[in-house]
Parts: structure tokens; C-alpha cells; sequence
């Protein structure tokens, strides 16, 4: 390895980072209603004002008020609330759940929060009346509510009662201008158009960047107050780098870390989103680094700096309504940094910076940030080893992005060359470009299997036994393998027409009730345009649908097509009578759909081929359809936690799966236990699927034990097989690497475990904190091990 | 995008060549450099009391049971056409009877009978071992084991020549146990030989093991004299050859022939005894895993002979 970075893999812990993220990881997590009074004062005071106006007032107003807490040991501050880790009440996108579910926060089972009664009671008299048929929820469920219902087992539409993240902002712009110069930027385009609406979006830009100067100089006063109680040199620091970035851009990197996390901060007031991600951080603040390093700063400074802004990642959780948070388990708040990748001329693009995230990462362990390695046929050897190094340490992270399969299908989707080759992560997996995209990514989950069902039983869902969906014919009628697989096509046609109906209202509310004035502005073209980016201001506009589950469907269309059309050792009622019955008293014909058909994971092509065809004809047939900013929508192979509720809305299937039980996890991973032959048939199987179609993102889940990275032909091993992986054009991978007895014990005793973390598919959350059924979940799936 | 190309197709050498084997392991990675697939061949003329792979000492093939996935439905005794199956606790095999015909197998709902071993041509073989081939690049490959390779000299040669003429990179794993005539062959063939020297003590060797090994080192010593790339591996079998005395002279010969020689000592791996189980066989190896200090005063006792190459995996 290159000396410099063999010296940074070597940098060692510092005790003030220790002594920080033991600090915060044992202060309690409360739900938080002060935002909220405040956005209720502004909007009572602003009836009838334009809404992206009351918007960045309230924004302002939250920016001026809000109470903030500096640590005395900090060298990056900020956030959102003065506590760590708050659950934000975000009114504006729903307050109606909040009421219904404020008692049970601290007790459900998925991501508990504190809760003070006090703040119950308040919450209840002082902000529920007011937004009761005026929040997000509220209308959408009065504009779309029995729809949405109505087709919910098959198609899952997101963001009915939060904002859309999944956003990566054009943080080289906000680092080149700063928050004065964005405001002076607005305010000449503001004098130059005449046209209302600009008009509006300028004014509301304006007050957004007021609103940001104003809480960077708040910082810079309470640093000086402690530092003049306390002398500590950091707190000095923090109130110089404040009160700069406050007027002028910053040329640090030290000032350059501190503006990255009041962006992001800001972003989360203003949306309180699932998602803004920081993207190419080792690309965009290079500069920064650069600088510092000419002027005498030292690697160690540079690895507590960014150590700093790491902790900062994970004191920002997003509160999501109890069902949401089983869709999306732990409380993901989706922080994206991609390290390494390529430049436009195909040169490898790591740098430092790439090291020492991975050796901040290395030392924290932390769910946050999602730190994402961007590998292709070119990355260099020793990044490959010393992120193999880290994740073998356990925490999931990094996973591992693909450029040799993503770009082109970026670029199939139509974005430029040059943004391609530029992509970011946002969230946990999906893809964007950097700074000009609304990418909508998770519009809607689309549940393959339940429409597989409905193909099955003449539209009757089996849960209930309702008339649920259209009959086109049922398993009995189908005369057929190639009939039934057309009533599958015709199904999967009926719900999708449906889904994009529901999508584009979810779209059209969000820009009539959320517009996002302090985004917009580090979103290109929306200062060009003066437009919103939820008015369609992004040069790029796409909506992105999940479909669910390759796995599952595979192994049910063969076990189908072989016991009943092929070998006719299964009549077609014997089976469809099994699956309505759950298996009972079937148990034997359940162990030979089990054991006795191929199936996905295996390297066998017949029945990959048939999740790689659905998988391709649900991605074309997404492309009839334009969404209500212009853009496209796009296919996405991933479920994050999504398969385990996503399993309770499907009855018994045809791969020998009981009703309810969790689908196949990840999004292109084999069904637990199903793939016997070991990982590099996996991928065999996985490098099936039409990649070139899966432009928002895929996700493959493996496991392995701790034991492989334990020596350095270990470490070897594993990046070859990263290498591999490469070549085979598959998109996406993610490792958990952790053994059974790890698992057991932290379920025994979660105290003594707090730091454990685990992948659930996609992020990173605490093991201890998810329900058990998802641990359960996380313990049986395969595990590979060099034996 | 699976990394495949279509291979030309090679003749055999001798239409009728097939072999035996019985496991193909994919991502093998102790078995050579990188990742590697390796393909184990059925027949061994040693009879190492700890072997690992019980399947593949008898060179003919047998139906196995597993009673840990057996259901206990019956269905196998009702398939059976000569009354080779009982049923009490588990399933029984009567090898005497049993015509390994497959109905068995065929009618089990839960894949819990199996036979121990499939009849391939060197074509089929080779295809087997080279789907994987995708992972071989950046220095894996392909490799044969056992039993013992040797056992199949003319098949295994065929299904090496293959994997040659592909440009994969070959390795074998064998006790050496076999003629000079015949390991000359394979000379040209194989580009790594991974081989075990058990006990140095001809006498033991011969007493616990049943063959001599005075044509193994002598084997070993015209491997090193026509410059191929060896590793020798000693396994560490608590009762047997976990001794100080015996890897102390396995350490000092080794030193005596070239002290960079390559040597990996291999801890003891409990885990084969549930396929004892499923033969119905008794395990002789009462014995845990070595503890790391314990592996550690071995390795100390190949530092002191001199030997300088150690594998520690």
C-alpha cells in the first residue's frame, strides 16, 4: 500500500471522539414538538400568503428559535434540536398519525421514542387543531385515501405523510457560494424577472438564506459564550469557522466540514426527508483538504475533523409512523457518502479523503453515514483491500456500488455521460446524479407476489378470501404455462396503471402544500427556472417504483411450470387447494416445492431467466409512463426492511413459503436457506438480471463470518471475489459479517450491545433496537463460511 | 454476463475415460491461491482414521441417508424395489441389497437420500469446474482432490489438460501416494501441488495410515527437484499426529530439503463427524480444535527446524 495511506489506515482512535460518541449514544431519544409550535405560529400568522413563502418563513423562523446546545468537546456543531437523535413532529406532513400513536412511541415495537406528557398535551391543544384537514395526510387522504387502500397489497405508495427525500444536493455550489451568496444571487434574479411565480420563488429563496445566516451566527455566539467560560481552543475555532460561513465561503477544511453539515442540517429542517445525501465527499472537499494540508494541518487533525462531522451524522433520526417504520426499520436517515469511483477520463478518482472515511468508519462503527464504495475495473488494489478490512469489521459498511453496470444504465435513463460518470447514492441504494435531480425514488413499492396471487385465484386475495382484484382466470383455467403467464402480464398491467394514478397525486400535493425553497436553491435549474423542484425546477424529474421480489417469483413460476404443466405431477387444483389452505394437511406437497424444483441463487439459468423476465418486463413497462414533473419512472430491485410487511400482505406461494412469512430480503437476494450452492453461484445467478433496467437502484445481501477477514489472504480473498462481483455487472452489494452466537447474546442482553449494528438490507441500524422478528430475520438467513 | 466463453470443444483422449467423484466446492479458498472450484474424486488407498471425507475413500458409490432432513414419511421404503430400507428411528440401508437405482431418491419429498458419488466424462468435469471461472481471474483456479487424485490418474489427467487449454491455473491437492512414472505427467500439467506429509515415522505411518511413505517423500523430493510449486501441509489430528516429536521431524526434513519450503500446519476440523453419522459409522477421532496457543507452539517448533515459509491462514 502507498505509504500515505498505509498511514492513515494506521491513524488511531482519539479520546475525544471516544468520549463524544459514548456521550451521545447514552442520551435518550425524545420526540420533539418544538419545530412544531414554531411552523404553527408562522403558518397562523400567514394565511392566505403564497405556500412556498409561508414555507421559508417558517423555515426562518425555525432557524432564528430553535434551541441549540453546542458540546464542549466539539470541533463540527449543529443540529436540528438541542437533544440528540429527536423524532421531529413535522406537522405540516402529518400531525393526524402523530395523535393517534404519541402514546406508543416509547413502547412499539420498531424505533421507540421517549415522550414527554407535557408535549403530549400541548401538541393535542396547541398544534393538532390547527393543521386537522390542512397537512399532507390529511388532504391526501381525502383526495386519495380509498384508493390508495384499496390497492395497498399490491402497490405501497410512499410519502403520504412525509416529505420525498432521496436527494443529493449540489454541495459543491453551497461550498463555492455560501448562504450570503446564494441570497445575493436570488436577489438579482429576483430584480430581473417579472413574472409572479419566479417573483415568489425568489423571495422565498431569499428567506430561506436569511434564515440560514442567521443560525450560523447564533452558533458563533454560543461558541464564544462557552469559550469564554471554558477556553476550550476548539470552541474558539468553531466560533470563527460559524461566524465565516456566515458571510463568506469556506476555504478550510475544517470550515469546509462545518458548512457540509449546516446544509444538511438545514435541509432536514426545512424537509425533515428521508434522505439528503452528501455524496462525493472525498471528490468536493479534496480542495479543502488540500488546502489545509499545504497550510501544516496533520493527518491525525484531519481524521478528528471528519470523525466529528461522522458523530454528527448519526445525531439526526427521522420519526416515521409506526407502519412506516417497519417498511423502513431503524430509523434510516440515509446520510450517503460515496468514496472512490472514477473521474470523466476514466482515471481512478480516490483519494486521501477515501482512506480516512473508511478509517472514520473503521473506528466509529456507526450506522451513519452510509459510507458507499464506488468500485470499477479500475480501482486501485489497496482501496479494494483496506475497504474489505473495514468491512470485515462488522458494521456493514461499506457496501459496495458498481460503475460498470450503473452508469450505462444511468445513461440508458437519460442522463448525460458526464453526470453518470458523476453519480451519487442517496438513501440507502438508489441512484442520482449530483445537485440536479428530484429523483422521487421511492414513489412506490410494487408487490410482484401478491399480484402473482391474484393471477392464481381469479383476483381473490387468500388473506381474506375477498374478491380483491380483476379475474382474468385462475391456476384451474389456465390451460397453459404461457396462459398463465400472460394473466400475470395483464395483472401486473392493471396495477400498474393504478400505481402511477396514485403517484402522480402524491406528486401534484407535495407541490402544492411542500414546496422547498432552501433545497431548490442547491438544486440545478431551479434558480435558472425559478422554480421549485417540487414543481418540476430539477434538470432531472424521475419517479422511481420497487418491484418485489425476483426471488419469490422465480421460484413460484417454476415450481408451477414444472409440477403442474411439465412433469403434470401436481394438478392445478391440488395446488391452488395447498395455497389456500396455507399448506395444512399438505406438508409433503409443500417439502417438494420446496426441495424438489430449482431454484433462484443457484447458477441455474432456467429459473433465473424467469426473475430476470419479470424483472424486464416490469421495467419496460414502466417506460409507457411519464410522471407529473416530466421525467421518467424507473425500476428499482430493493425492499430495505420491506420485505418482512411486504410478506404479511401475501397469502401462501407457490416456492413453499407460508402466507405472511417474509419474502426474499434485500431486493435481489435468494430466498433465505433456497441458495445451497454458495456465494459465487449467487452472483451467477443475480448477474442474470437486467441490470441495464435498474436505474434506481438494486440491493444484494450477503452474510459472511467474521472468520474470513481475520488474515490478510482472507482480506485477498475477499477482494477478489469484490473483483468478481465487478465483472459480472451486477450492481449492488452489501455484506453483514457476524456469526449467530454475536446475535443470541445481543437479543439476551441488549444493554451491552448498544453498538452493535447491523445491515437491514441497504442501511445500517442497531441490531438492539430492531423488533425481534427482524433480528430473527437477520439470524436465519445463510451463512457462508470457508469451511 | 456471466464471464463465460464458449470453450473449443477437446477430444478425449480414451472415449470410454469417465471418473468418479463426489463433491464439486465452489469458492473453495483453501485450496490453492484465490478463489478457486474444486473437484473431489472418489477412491483412496489410505485410510486415515480422521479422514474428512469418508465418501470419498471407497472408489464405488453408495446411497446415503440424512436423518437430519428425513421427515420419516415412508415414501422411500414404498419406491424401494428390493426391500434395501427400513424404517425405525431413521432410515436404513442394506448395501447388500440395495441396487443404488434411484427410485429412493427420486421419491423422497425432502432431498434426504443421495448417492455419494456421480460417473462424468473429463468434458463434463471440466464444464463443472469452470463455471466459476468468472472468480478465477487475479489468480484463481481450478482444483482436483479427493480420495485421492491419483487414485483417477487417467481421468484426472484428461480433465487437467482441459482446464489448461482454457488457460485456468491448476492445482491439486493428493497424499502423493502414487508412482513417479505417473506423477511425471502431471508435471507439465499442474501448477500448484498441495501435498501432506502426516508422520515422518515410517513405521507409524505405515501401522495408522495402512501404506508406507517412503514412495510419498520420494515423490516430494521430485517435485522440488523439477522446481514445481509445493506447499506441504501437515494436519494436526489430536491422539495422532498433534505430536511435538512428529512435527519436529516433519519440520526438520523439510528444512534439510530447502528451508523457504512452503508449509501450512492444518488445525483439526471437528465438523465431519455428522457425515460419519450418516453412514452410520463410528468417528475415531475423540478431539477438539487446536486452541491458537496451541497452534502457536507448533508453528514455533517450524521456526526452530528453520523453515522460514510458513502458511497461516
Amino acid at each position: 500500500m502507498n505509504a500515505l495511506y498505509q498511514e492513515i489506515m494506521s491513524l488511531p482512535k482519539s479520546p475525544r471522539i471516544e468520549s463524544l460518541k459514548k456521550k451521545m449514544l447514552d442520551e435518550p431519544r425524545y420526540v420533539s414538538i418544538e419545530q412544531a409550535h414554531i411552523v404553527t405560529e408562522v403558518y397562523r400568522q400567514t394565511e392566505g400568503e403564497p405556500a412556498c413563502i409561508r414555507r421559508a418563513k417558517a423555515l426562518k423562523a425555525a432557524l432564528e428559535q430553535i434551541k441549540i446546545r453546542i458540546e464542549p468537546d466539539e470541533w463540527i456543531v449543529g443540529n436540528r434540536t438541542a437533544g440528540v437523535r429527536a423524532g421531529v413532529v413535522f406537522p405540516e406532513t402529518g400531525a393526524s398519525w402523530v395523535d393517534r400513536e404519541f402514546e406508543t412511541l416509547p413502547t412499539r415495537p420498531q424505533d421507540r421514542f421517549l415522550v414527554r406528557p407535557e408535549d403530549i398535551v400541548e401538541f393535542r391543544e396547541r398544534i393538532l387543531p390547527y393543521w386537522k384537514g390542512v397537512s399532507l395526510e390529511d388532504q391526501v387522504r381525502a383526495r386519495a385515501g380509498e384508493e390508495v387502500n384499496a390497492i395497498a397489497r399490491v402497490v405501497k405508495i410512499n410519502q403520504k405523510d412525509h416529505s420525498q427525500g432521496h436527494i443529493c444536493p449540489n454541495t459543491k455550489k453551497w461550498l463555492a457560494m455560501g448562504p450570503a451568496g446564494i441570497l445575493a444571487d436570488a436577489e438579482a434574479r429576483l430584480a430581473a424577472s417579472a413574472d409572479a411565480q419566479q417573483r415568489d420563488f425568489y423571495r422565498s429563496v431569499i428567506l430561506s438564506m436569511e434564515g440560514a445566516c442567521a443560525f450560523m451566527r447564533r452558533y458563533a455566539e454560543l461558541a464564544e459564550a462557552l469559550y469564554a467560560e471554558t477556553d476550550k481552543e476548539n470552541l474558539a475555532a468553531v466560533a470563527a469557522v460559524c461566524r465565516k460561513l456566515a458571510e463568506q465561503p469556506p476555504e478550510t477544511y475544517h470550515e469546509a466540514l462545518q458548512a457540509t453539515w449546516f446544509l444538511y442540517v438545514i435541509l432536514q429542517m426545512e424537509g425533515n426527508a428521508s434522505s439528503f445525501s452528501p455524496g462525493r465527499m472525498d471528490q468536493y472537499l479534496y480542495p479543502y483538504f488540500r488546502n489545509s494540508r499545504a497550510a501544516g494541518m496533520r493527518l491525525e487533525e484531519a481524521l478528528e475533523l471528519t470523525e466529528c462531522l461522522w458523530l454528527k451524522f448519526n445525531q439526526i433520526v427521522y420519526l416515521r409512523n409506526s407502519n412506516s417504520a417497519k417498511y423502513f426499520a431503524g430509523f434510516p436517515i440515509g446520510f450517503n457518502v460515496a468514496v472512490g469511483g472514477q473521474n470523466l477520463d476514466g482515471s481512478d478518482a480516490s483519494n486521501e479523503l477515501s482512506y480516512l472515511f473508511l478509517q472514520a468508519q473503521s473506528h466509529l462503527l456507526l450506522p451513519q453515514p452510509n459510507l458507499s464504495l464506488r468500485m470499477y475495473k479500475g480501482s486501485p488494489e489497496q482501496l479494494l483491500e483496506a475497504a474489505s478490512r473495514v468491512i470485515g469489521m462488522g458494521s456493514g459498511i461499506p457496501q459496495v456500488f458498481n460503475d460498470e453496470s450503473i452508469i450505462p444504465a444511468l445513461e440508458l435513463h437519460g442522463i448525460s455521460h458526464e453526470d453518470a460518470v458523476n453519480y451519487a447514492i442517496v438513501g440507502c441504494v438508489e441512484l442520482t446524479t449530483h445537485g440536479n435531480t428530484l429523483g422521487w425514488s421511492d414513489a412506490a413499492m410494487f408487490n410482484l407476489v401478491k399480484a402473482l396471487e391474484l393471477t392464481l385465484t381469479g383476483g381473490i386475495d387468500l388473506l381474506d378470501g375477498r374478491q380483491m382484484g380483476p379475474n382474468y382466470g385462475d391456476l384451474t383455467t389456465y390451460a397453459t404455462y404461457e396462459e398463465l403467464e400472460a394473466a400475470f402480464a395483464r395483472m401486473i398491467d392493471h396495477y400498474m396503471d393504478r400505481m402511477v394514478d396514485m403517484v402522480a397525486i402524491m406528486d401534484e400535493m407535495h407541490a402544492k402544500i411542500l414546496p422547498t425553497p432552501f433545497l431548490s436553491a442547491v438544486i440545478d435549474d431551479c434558480m435558472a427556472l425559478g422554480k421549485d423542484v417540487t414543481l418540476g425546477g430539477a434538470h432531472y424529474n424521475q419517479a422511481g417504483v420497487q418491484a418485489i421480489q425476483v426471488a419469490n417469483v422465480a421460484d413460484s413460476l417454476e415450481a408451477i411450470r414444472k409440477f403442474v404443466y411439465e412433469d403434470k405431477s401436481v394438478s392445478a387444483a391440488e395446488l391452488l387447494d395447498a395455497l389456500k389452505r396455507d399448506f395444512e394437511g399438505c406438508e409433503l406437497l409443500r417439502a417438494r416445492l420446496i426441495h424438489k424444483a430449482p431454484k433462484y441463487g443457484n447458477d441455474i439459468p432456467e429459473v433465473d431467466g424467469i426473475g430476470a423476465k419479470w424483472a424486464r418486463y416490469f421495467g419496460e413497462g414502466l417506460k409507457k409512463y411519464r410522471n407529473r414533473r416530466g421525467g421518467i419512472y424507473q425500476m428499482g430491485l430493493y425492499t430495505v426492511s420491506a420485505h418482512v410487511p411486504m410478506g404479511q400482505n401475501v397469502g401462501a406461494s407457490a416456492d413453499g413459503r407460508h402466507a405472511r412469512d417474509p419474502l426474499a430480503d434485500g431486493g435481489v437476494s435468494a430466498m433465505y436457506g433456497r441458495d445451497e450452492m454458495g456465494p459465487t453461484a449467487l452472483l451467477q445467478s443475480v448477474a442474470r438480471l437486467p441490470f441495464e433496467l435498474v436505474s434506481n437502484g438494486s440491493l444484494l445481501n450477503m452474510k459472511f463470518l467474521p472468520s474470513f477477514f481475520q488474515t490478510q489472504s482472507g482480506i485477498e480473498k475477499f477482494a477478489r471475489f469484490l473483483r468478481a462481483f465487478c465483472r459480472l455487472g451486477i450492481s449492488h452489494i452489501q455484506f453483514n459479517v457476524l456469526n449467530e452466537s454475536d446475535l443470541r447474546a445481543a437479543q439476551k442482553d441488549p444493554e451491552k450491545y448498544r453498538g452493535l449494528t447491523v445491515r437491514v438490507a441497504g442501511y445500517t441500524a442497531y441490531f438492539t433496537e430492531l423488533a425481534p422478528d427482524l433480528q430473527e430475520e437477520i439470524i436465519a438467513r445463510t451463512t457462508y463460511d470457508a469451511v | 454476463m456471466t464471464g463465460r466463453s464458449d470453450r473449443a470443444a477437446v477430444p478425449d483422449c480414451a472415449p470410454e475415460c469417465r471418473g468418479t467423484i463426489f463433491e464439486l466446492k465452489r469458492f473453495a479458498v483453501h485450496d490453492g491461491p484465490g478463489l478457486r472450484s474444486t473437484l473431489f474424486l472418489k477412491g483412496c488407498p489410505l485410510r486415515c482414521p480422521w479422514c474428512q471425507n469418508p465418501e470419498g475413500l471407497s472408489a464405488g458409490i453408495r446411497l446415503w441417508h440424512r436423518p437430519r432432513s428425513c421427515v420419516r414419511c415412508g415414501r422411500c421404503i414404498a419406491a424401494c424395489r428390493s426391500g434395501a430400507l427400513t424404517l425405525s428411528d431413521r432410515v436404513h440401508i442394506d448395501r447388500s441389497a440395495c441396487t443404488r437405482c434411484g427410485r429412493c431418491i427420486e421419491a423422497c419429498p425432502v432431498g434426504a437420500l443421495s448417492l455419494d458419488g456421480r460417473v462424468v466424462s473429463p468434458g463434463e468435469a471440466a464444464d463443472m469446474l469452470l463455471e466459476d471461472r468468472v472468480f478465477f481471474q487475479d489468480g484463481g483456479g481450478v482444483t482436483l482432490s479427493g480420495g485421492e487424485v491419483f487414485v483417477q490418474w487417467p481421468f484426472a489427467l484428461e480433465v487437467l489438460k482441459r482446464c489448461k487449454a482454457e488457460g485456468v491455473d491448476t492445482a491439486i491437492e493428493s497424499s502423493m501416494y502414487t508412482s513417479a512414472d505417473v506423477l511425471e505427467r502431471f508435471l507439465p500439467l499442474v501448477d500448484h501441488f498441495i501435498m501432506d506429509i502426516k508422520y515422518m515415522d515410517a513405521e507409524t505411518h505405515r501401522r495408522v495410515l495402512g501404506v508406507d511413505n517412503r514412495q510419498i517423500l520420494e515423490n516430494h523430493a521430485r517435485l522440488v527437484a523439477a522446481g514445481a510449486d509445493v506447499l506441504v501441509r501437515t494436519p494436526l489430528i489430536p491422539g495422532y499426529t498433534a505430536t511435538e516429536e512428529n512435527v519436529r521431524a516433519i519440520a526438520s526434513y523439510l528444512a534439510s530439503v530447502d528451508p523457504d519450503a512452503k508449509v501450512e500446519l492444518l488445525n483439526f476440523n471437528p465438523m465431519c463427524r455428522s457425515k460419519y453419522a450418516a453412514l452410520e459409522w463410528e468417528y475415531p477421532v475423540d478431539g477438539r480444535a487446536l486452541t491458537a496457543e496451541e497452534m502457536a507452539a507448533f508453528h514455533r517448533i517450524l521456526e526452530a527446524e528453520g523453515l522460514r515459509n510458513i502458511i497461516r491462514e
